[in-house]
């Protein structure tokens, strides 16, 4: 009885506060802390704002059309293609634009044997590790290829659609123990498309591939470490 | 939200999309608004977020709220747009208005957001004739009294409309509290977390 008492006493002094009457008692200053936020965001002109009443359409609209052009391509859900054939797929996407880059340039023959040197031998791959996008990038998918070579792991990363940070902004990515205690770096990028990295550990011991958003900091800077804004995820499996 | 919704939004079905959007389109505007600052970005910002939630609502673990997760997406849809707008040459700085958005260079962090979408969800829960007191007494800085004349109202019914309606609104964002303790570090994102 007494503790409803006491709860009502304190609705009441919350609520005086918000109305802006005098408040009897002080309030704790969590409650206080908690109203004074509210109080901020009622007092902002774009709490209150409201959309365009033809927002709702125009977005059933575009989804309707989307769904209705992967329904006619076989379905969106269906996984797009991975390993050799999406290694086919991107390497034309590469080699495209180096060959017509170096073509200008009268460098043709250096070029071919740059993208030789860059591209795995396809049979060279070992394993490749599927990505997904988290929270922070929902609905994202890749992949990474795995090739043990005597310089260390070459991993091909393609995280297609992953939003380009630039401006001492980037990604990075990590690979990871699996009981946590050991975390390495293997690279950093502006965005995921085709990016290679290279790693001095074997994957069988740091089997968890991530990547993170990160930005630029001093040498001895804390954040210099893992920002934790894990954007992809995958998990080498033998 | 029923989880057979959320699988008819997933397969694009028109009226499940527009049941998503009636629920939840005005949160994940007020968020972007907070984010851009700027009505026609806010509404490109709530598009692609609908979107890009439809396009991974497959993966959405039908146990959890969807409300959050759609703030999240919004977030960082909003995001990517300020940064989008931010390289672009526009008006020198000094001509910008201070509160102009593209000189705030800090987002709002996800529990702020979070916060935004709340109070937003809260004051969408009032009567039509309570939101509009609160709207009067915060946003435009009226008095009861004022607030009595401009709507033509006896004042006792104006103090007792104000009255309910703050009285839901701190009911209703109690729980909020947790996450403002003065001194304490926001709670990271569910999916960051630590070392990596």
């Amino acid at each position: 009885m007494a503790d409803e008492s006491t709860n009502e006493n304190r609705n009441d002094r919350r609520v005086a506060y918000l109305t802006g009457d005098s408040v009897d008692a002080p309030l704790d200053p969590f409650d206080q802390a908690e109203l004074d936020a509210m109080l901020a965001t009622l007092s902002t002109e774009s709490s209150w704002a409201d959309p365009s009443p033809d927002l709702g359409d125009r977005i059933v609209a575009e989804i309707s059309g989307l769904a209705g052009n992967a329904s006619a391509s076989q379905g969106r859900m269906q996984p797009r293609p991975r390993g050799r054939s999406h290694r086919r797929g991107s390497r034309s996407g590469w080699i495209g634009p180096a060959l017509l880059g170096a073509a200008a340039a009268g460098m043709i023959v250096f070029a071919v044997t740059r993208a030789d040197r860059v591209e795995a031998p396809e049979a060279a791959v070992d394993a490749t590790i599927q990505l997904e996008g988290t929270e922070l990038a929902p609905g994202l998918t890749g992949s990474a290829e795995i090739d043990r070579r005597e310089s260390g792991l070459w991993i091909r990363l393609a995280l297609p659609g992953l939003p380009r940070r630039d401006d001492g902004e980037f990604y990075e990515a990590w690979l990871r123990s699996e009981d946590g205690n050991g975390l390495v770096p293997i690279g950093t990028f502006h965005e995921a498309d085709d990016v290679i990295l290279w790693a001095g550990v074997a994957i069988e011991d740091f089997p968890i591939l991530t990547v993170t958003r990160e930005s630029v900091a001093g040498p001895k800077d804390p954040s210099q470490g893992s920002s934790g804004e894990v954007v992809a995820k995958g998990r080498f499996t033998p | 939200m029923d989880a057979a919704v959320v699988s008819n939004f997933a397969a694009g079905n028109p009226d499940a999309v527009r049941q998503v959007y009636e629920t939840f389109g005005r949160l994940v505007f007020a968020v972007a608004n907070r984010i851009l600052g700027n009505r026609s970005l806010a509404e490109e910002a709530t598009q692609q977020t609908f979107v890009q939630a439809w396009r991974a609502a497959e993966t959405f673990d039908a146990g959890r709220e969807l409300g959050p997760w759609l703030a999240t997406i919004a977030r960082r849809v909003a995001i990517d747009i300020h940064r989008r707008e931010a390289r672009r040459p526009t008006t020198p700085i000094d001509d910008a208005s201070p509160d102009d958005s593209a000189l705030i260079t800090l987002p709002p962090s996800a529990e702020q957001i979070y916060h935004v979408w709340q109070v937003r969800e809260a004051v969408d829960a009032l009567p039509n004739d309570e939101r509009e007191i609160v709207r009067l007494q915060h946003l435009d800085h009226l008095t009861h009294a004022e607030i009595a004349d401009r709507l033509s109202l006896p004042l006792g019914t104006v103090k007792s409309r104000s009255y309910r309606a703050h009285k839901s609104l701190a009911l209703r964002l109690g729980h909020l509290r947790e996450g403002l303790h003065p001194g304490n570090d926001p709670p990271r994102t569910p999916s960051s977390g630590p070392g990596d």
